[in-house]
């Protein structure tokens, strides 16, 4: 609609010679939005909605900084993460060396870029995996019910009394210590959380209308199941692997802590934690910054993880 | 030549305190292009006979036991679930009760009548977008291009009606199921979607099996009616015999029921009592505590349908000793 049908709108609404409270931009604009039709952007929605949410705002900014070290590591580290100088071990932060450097004379600070880059692997891949695994045994043991899902709830509280850290632990000593050994480990210790999540998300929404409308139209099970299903499910899991990726990396933290992890001299920061404990007491440093910086990281993606909940609301309201 | 034939058709719901059989043995045919009306009360059994049609009762925890569903001279029980999925949306479609929650929240409204058009035919997703927003217009929805990018939620009941009416007749079925499509609306928007319908009735091929409990609706809309009550069809025939000379008293109550303009009485004629669960379902005939004209052998007998004029079909004792018509009243 033109603006001049606006005005007159406007004239009928709101004539001059009565006292408008409000300022006389924002009636205007409201006007114009009704009038006007105004293709609705989901994601402009969205981002409308989650620039309101400042703590969101700020975990998404330490995630964008944690993902940018990540993938430019090479060129913002000051030092690359193994280079030694024997001469220079211990010194505590500098000009030189911002957050000191450690028992080998290695610059942390550039170790915390290089092991932005591993924290973020472990965190996404098996966070992925485990959200893969987790959404197809969740949705087919919802969906089919039955024996089936008898077995695949029984599995998942076998898993579920596991702590995951144990879980973890026990894996990776019978896969032998890597970096993707304890990929799949977390994967294979948190895909519960989401199995579940989706499977009581399906077994509320299978008895859904529209569900039975879709069978009446001749759709078939994956159809309802993958199409319909599913992306009506999917919110909370979204939400939770969010935050899931913030204790994927703390266990991948833990496990390097444990010698378990990325073998030295890979830079993650469990391990650098691990390392700088011996010697907590000559240069504290080389323990302190790596542990600062991952609970910085995990609150980041807690954060983010909160302000997604609120914005992934279907109904979104503006 | 009738397309739909549904014979003895029996239903069984297994539940904690045992089976329960909510159907009796129903009996009716569709002929092509045929509006038939399909009357009851709430819990009498019209929902489920329409889920049995398109064998979705099985979803709901009901199994067919006996009889057969005729469709197109092929028997749709026999059949595999793969089949009937070809069937269900192209051949037979069905529009649910309550639009509020029958279409999918996370698609946009043109996108769900994409979705059943692409599902049975090989069409590009351009020419079913066009045929989409011509069936949009043809639903009398304003601005089709609009509300097309539109989601569920964004649009008001009536409007959620038509795009699941639009649904229902993308792959232009021959017959469409229609279980109380203006049950959940305002009277305005009733009158709106009733009037579409017979629109639609025109000028669609496909037979229409109205499921209503509203007889307003069916005397305009419907060629025949099949009058239900506890699990039994208790009289069937042609919309204007029923309505002139209604024979079973379930159906008398039911046209008594509904207030008229010149009415000088007061109050309104009711049907005393309700319809019995399934699983109480009296011995002899199933109206039998409810009925004026209640006989010694209506509690201990079932009364088949008779049929008492030209395919005017009464199950009722009261016309049983004179069977070339119903005169004994």
């Amino acid at each position: 609609m033109s603006t001049t049908s606006v005005k007159a709108w406007e004239s009928i609404y709101f004539p001059k010679d009565i006292n408008i409270k409000y300022g006389e931009k924002e009636t205007k604009l409201k006007l114009k939005e009704k009038n006007q039709y105004i293709p609705r952007n989901k994601s402009r929605i969205m981002f409308l909605k989650f620039k309101k949410n400042k703590m969101a705002i700020i975990g998404l900014i330490i995630m964008l900084v944690l993902i940018f070290c990540g993938i430019f590591a090479d060129f913002i580290a000051p030092q690359s993460y193994r280079e030694q100088s024997l001469s220079l071990k211990n010194q505590g932060p500098s000009s030189n060396f911002w957050f000191g450097t450690d028992e080998f004379g290695r610059c942390i600070l550039s170790r915390i870029i290089y092991g932005a880059r591993i924290s973020l692997k472990v965190g996404i891949i098996s966070t992925g995996i485990s959200v893969l695994i987790g959404i197809i045994i969740g949705s087919i043991s919802a969906y089919y019910g039955g024996f089936l899902d008898q077995m695949l709830v029984m599995l998942m509280d076998v898993m579920w009394a596991f702590p995951a850290i144990l879980l973890s632990l026990i894996i990776v000593a019978i896969i032998g210590a890597s970096l993707n050994s304890v990929i799949i480990a977390i994967a294979l210790s948190y895909w519960v959380q989401y199995a579940r999540l989706i499977r009581g998300q399906i077994l509320s929404l299978k008895n859904e209308l529209y569900i039975e409308v879709t069978r009446s139209l001749g759709a078939n099970d994956s159809t309802i199941l993958w199409r319909h299903l599913l992306p009506n499910a999917i919110v909370p899991v979204i939400v939770s692997a969010t935050l899931g990726m913030g204790s994927a990396i703390v266990t991948e933290a833990t496990l390097s802590f444990l010698g378990m992890g990325a073998q030295p001299p890979t830079p993650s920061w469990g391990s650098m934690l691990s390392n700088g404990r011996n010697y907590l007491f000559i240069a504290p440093w080389s323990a302190i910054f790596p542990g600062i910086v991952t609970i910085i990281t995990v609150l980041g993606f807690n954060l983010f993880g909160d302000g997604l909940r609120d914005i992934l609301d279907i109904k979104m309201k503006e | 030549m009738s397309l739909l034939e549904v014979n003895g058709l029996k239903l069984r719901f297994h539940s904690l305190d045992g089976p329960v059989e909510p159907l009796n043995g129903i009996s009716f045919q569709l002929k092509k292009g045929e509006v038939l009306g399909l009357v009851g009360e709430t819990g009498c059994g019209k929902s489920i006979t329409a889920k049995s049609i398109i064998k979705l009762i099985s979803y709901s925890g009901g199994e067919i036991i006996n009889g057969s569903i005729i469709f197109n001279k092929e028997n749709l029980l026999t059949k595999p679930e793969k089949e009937m999925q070809k069937i269900r949306g192209a051949k037979i479609s069905f529009i649910s009760q309550n639009p509020m929650n029958s279409l999918d929240p996370v698609y946009r409204a043109g996108d769900q009548i994409i979705e059943a058009i692409l599902a049975h035919k090989k069409l590009s997703y351009k020419e079913a977008k066009n045929k989409a927003v011509e069936l949009m217009q043809l639903m009398g929805i304003p601005l089709p291009e609009k509300v097309f990018y539109q989601y569920p939620h964004e649009l008001s009941g009536g409007m959620k009606q038509r795009i699941i009416i639009a649904i229902a007749l993308s792959c232009d079925p021959a017959l469409v199921i229609a279980d109380e499509p203006t049950t959940a609306l305002d009277v305005t928007i009733q009158a709106q979607i009733i009037d579409l319908f017979s629109k639609l009735i025109k000028q669609f091929q496909s037979s229409f099996l109205l499921i209503t409990h509203d007889l307003g609706v069916v005397a305009q809309m419907c060629n025949s009616v099949a009058i239900m009550y506890a699990g039994n069809i208790v009289e069937k025939g042609p919309v204007r015999k029923i309505f002139h000379s209604p024979k079973h008293p379930y159906t008398k109550g039911l046209l008594e029921c509904i207030p008229k303009m010149d009415w000088k009485q007061k109050k309104l004629n009711a049907i005393p009592g309700a319809v019995p669960h399934p699983r109480n379902f009296p011995i002899g005939c199933r109206f039998s505590p409810r009925c004026q004209y209640v006989m010694k052998k209506c509690l201990s007998q079932q009364p088949e349908l008779i049929e008492i004029d030209n395919e005017h079909f009464v199950a009722c004792f009261r016309y049983f000793n004179n069977s070339n018509g119903g005169r004994n009243e």
